[in-house]
């Protein structure tokens, strides 16, 4: 047992530390529902994305032979706490990057992974990911978007909705139904869909926060040359549930916002105070959620560590993996609830009060605290599924 | 960034787990709740002879001279066992404090601590002051102890106790005779058999001091050691407990279904599962940090385990009952063995709460 970063990762956190003293600017973390097309904003992270390629540093999990920089596993740790040290984003592409490249590099024909994959990484080419629908949504393989060959073409009908990037994007990852006699797991497709073509409407999806934050996908009638098939017809569940045999640093993200977030409230419960002149931190029950909160950042630092041993040990998938997202999604509950806690009447106003309304998602998002608990409990506690 | 535990670890892990279900299984669990002692001079023996009872014990002084995180291997084997007796107390409590305490040149009873031939313990609470342990009420005047020290583990099997208690400079460390006249011992009566406790009183005792000068910074490290000690016997306790709960979900029918297909069992487990995962997390970082890190990162990382384990680790006992059901309610069934031993956790050197306000001072700065 050693808990240090070997020296070699030391070394190249120096390298990155001293590159993006030279390079980084601030405020490029804008959120992504907040870009438009076109917009400075958005130019500004394009362009901060195509430095991030030119120095090496776009595609850190890639293989050298797609343009990457093959990175150690604690390399790709290290530029993820790097970066979020100086609050840099790491590219435009941030669901095509971890989420579609692995599944061009492994089912993608020589002439789509030429044509997306250098683009992708320089941020050229925006992309989203086309998967849920209004009826399918933790139960992903029930998707009813149709896709009928006509000759050489595709012709593709339906809605996806849930889709972040989508009012930017200039490429979709679409799981269409292709094969409708199947069993749903049997008879999907994937499809690499231009979105400036005919028939290809997206529409903002307003949510409970107000804002315009994801897209409604809507396709009539949109013809799709055959060529545009990923991985082998009928087998599009294959390509969705290819393992990120190579983004496995991710687990290592969790972390770091919370831990930030954690910081900036205690440090505002020093500065918050209370009608009998103590401040905030003096008060023991606030003390006792302020250490509570502390410590479940801690301890999903160190369930991410250890995942990560287990992954330099040769262990796939620990449960520790799966539980992160369910340690990730109270926590990030938690701080929101000890802020407004912290803040007493005025939790409600400004961004405290609008975070009590974003943080529903975070226990839905990215499959839902259920879904995870079941499939925590049938794949690692090996017990039987329902029926 | 390796979590790991070596292959030598692994390999004592083994020799533990088979010589605990060999010579101390179940039943033996069971016969000794009553006992005073709680072990057998044979299965203590047993444990001696592995050469576990002298891991922190320097070479020079007759032990291993191996860190927590060897001993880290032996405690989890010994929660998962729920394995009753004053190994805790002894290898652990008792020979930390002495190495602390006593300084580079030893302490007479480190050798006979590290072969198992004394049994000792440390008295660090005085009775009616919680868990603090800085401020004894017991005191010292010209070598003679007087004072009541409450809770003091294994007290009535030990054969050396070394009780805390106020001297002109600052705390000292007295090794007290368990049969010196003036000592009464009076076992507390506590729902977790494997775990003993007593109230120690001490009427003008005379005591031998170990080392000399104010020992709190080194009794520091030793409640840090002994808390990440409680915890990692506690991620074992916690294993057996989830592990029989799991275990019973695959082969209990009711309703024509086994339970374990039912989502709100499943939930339960999987938040089991999850409380588990995160506080071996946070143990397994405590025992690396005692043997690596420096006494401020090792107090941080004693007081996170403990805040996290008292509770979490006690719901993992309580949850396994309630996946059992009625039969876990039963003396016959052996998870309330697993759910006592977490309910000592929860108290031991102080509770959840006590943890927390620990855990705010060290992360508020103002």
């Amino acid at each position: 047992m050693d808990l240090r970063y070997p020296p070699e990762a030391e070394a190249f956190r120096l390298e990155l530390r001293s590159w993006l003293e030279a390079n980084a600017e601030p405020d490029l973390a804008a959120p992504h529902e907040t870009l438009e097309r076109g917009s400075p904003a958005l130019e500004r992270l394009v362009a901060w994305n195509r430095k991030l390629a030119e120095a090496g540093y776009a595609a850190m999990s890639w293989p050298v032979e797609y343009g990457g920089r093959g990175a150690s596993l604690l390399e790709q740790v290290v530029f993820v706490e790097e970066m979020e040290r100086v609050q840099a984003p790491a590219t435009v592409n941030l669901i095509g990057m971890p989420n579609i490249a692995p599944a061009i590099m492994q089912w993608g024909t020589d002439e789509q992974k030429e044509r997306f994959l250098p683009r992708m990484m320089r941020g050229d080419d925006i992309w989203c990911q086309g998967m849920s629908e209004p009826d399918a949504g933790s139960d992903l393989a029930s998707l009813s978007t149709r896709a009928v060959l006509d000759g050489d073409t595709f012709v593709v009908d339906g809605q996806k909705t849930w889709n972040t990037l989508g009012h930017i994007a200039d490429w979709c990852q679409l799981y269409v139904r292709t094969d409708p006699s199947a069993p749903k797991h049997k008879g999907i497709s994937c499809l690499l869909v231009d979105m400036r073509i005919p028939g290809v409407e997206v529409r903002p999806l307003k949510t409970i926060t107000g804002d315009l934050g994801f897209s409604e996908l809507f396709f009539t009638d949109v013809r799709v040359p055959k060529a545009a098939l990923l991985g082998p017809l009928h087998e599009g569940w294959k390509v969705a549930t290819t393992t990120l045999a190579h983004e496995r640093a991710g687990v290592a993200k969790l972390h770091l916002q919370l831990r930030r977030n954690i910081a900036e409230l205690i440090s505002l419960s020093t500065r918050t105070i209370l009608p009998d002149g103590r401040r905030a931190s003096e008060d023991p029950v606030l003390r006792q959620k302020l250490a509570r909160i502390y410590l479940e950042g801690e301890y999903l630092k160190l369930l991410s560590d250890r995942a990560v041993s287990g992954l330099l040990h040769g262990r796939a998938t620990g449960p520790e993996g799966s539980l992160a997202k369910l340690v990730w999604s109270d926590l990030q509950n938690h701080i929101a609830e000890v802020t407004s806690d912290v803040l007493g009447p005025d939790g409600l106003g400004g961004r405290p009060g609008a975070q009590r309304v974003s943080v529903r998602a975070a226990s839905i998002a990215g499959g839902t605290t259920q879904v995870n608990r079941n499939i925590i409990a049938q794949r690692v506690l090996g017990m039987p599924r329902g029926g | 960034m390796d979590f790991e535990f070596s292959g030598e670890q692994d390999q004592l892990r083994d020799t533990v787990r088979r010589f605990l279900s060999e010579r101390a299984p179940t039943a033996y669990v069971r016969s000794m709740l009553d006992d005073p002692l709680g072990t057998t001079r044979e299965v203590w023996q047993g444990l001696a002879d592995l050469g576990v009872t002298g891991l922190l014990v320097p070479e020079r002084h007759g032990g291993a001279g191996r860190g927590m995180t060897d001993m880290g291997v032996v405690l989890e084997e010994l929660g998962r066992a729920v394995h009753p007796g004053p190994f805790l107390s002894s290898a652990v409590g008792a020979a930390s404090a002495l190495v602390a305490v006593a300084g580079p040149d030893g302490d007479e009873l480190l050798p006979r601590i590290a072969d198992g031939s004394t049994i000792a313990t440390v008295a660090l609470h005085d009775e009616g002051r919680r868990a603090t342990w800085r401020t004894p009420t017991t005191v010292a005047s010209n070598g003679a102890l007087s004072g009541t020290k409450a809770f003091v583990p294994d007290a009535a099997g030990a054969d050396v106790i070394l009780v805390t208690a106020a001297t002109g400079d600052g705390i000292g460390l007295f090794a007290v005779e368990a049969d010196a006249p003036g000592v009464v011992i009076i076992p507390s009566e506590t729902p977790d058999g494997t775990r003993k406790h007593a109230t120690v009183e001490l009427g003008d005792v005379v005591a031998r001091r170990v080392g000399s000068g104010d020992a709190t910074p080194a009794l520091a490290g030793v409640v840090d050691r002994l808390l990440v000690a409680h915890v990692v016997d506690g991620v074992g306790a916690a294993s057996t407990a989830l592990e029989l709960a799991v275990e019973y979900t695959k082969e209990r029918k009711q309703f024509d279904r086994l339970i374990g297909s039912f989502q709100a069992v499943q939930h339960l487990c999987a938040e089991m599962l999850q409380a588990l995962e995160l506080g071996r997390a946070g143990a397994y970082y405590a025992l690396w940090a005692a043997d690596a890190a420096d006494p401020a990162e090792l107090h941080r990382a004693a007081t996170m385990a403990k805040a996290w384990a008292g509770d979490a680790f006690f719901k993992i006992g309580a949850d396994a009952i309630q996946v059992f059901g009625g039969i876990g309610y039963t003396w016959e069934h052996d998870i309330h063995l697993a759910y006592k031993r977490l309910l000592s956790l929860q108290h031991v050197l102080g509770g959840t709460a006590d943890h927390l306000e620990e855990l705010a001072t060290i992360a508020i700065h103002p």
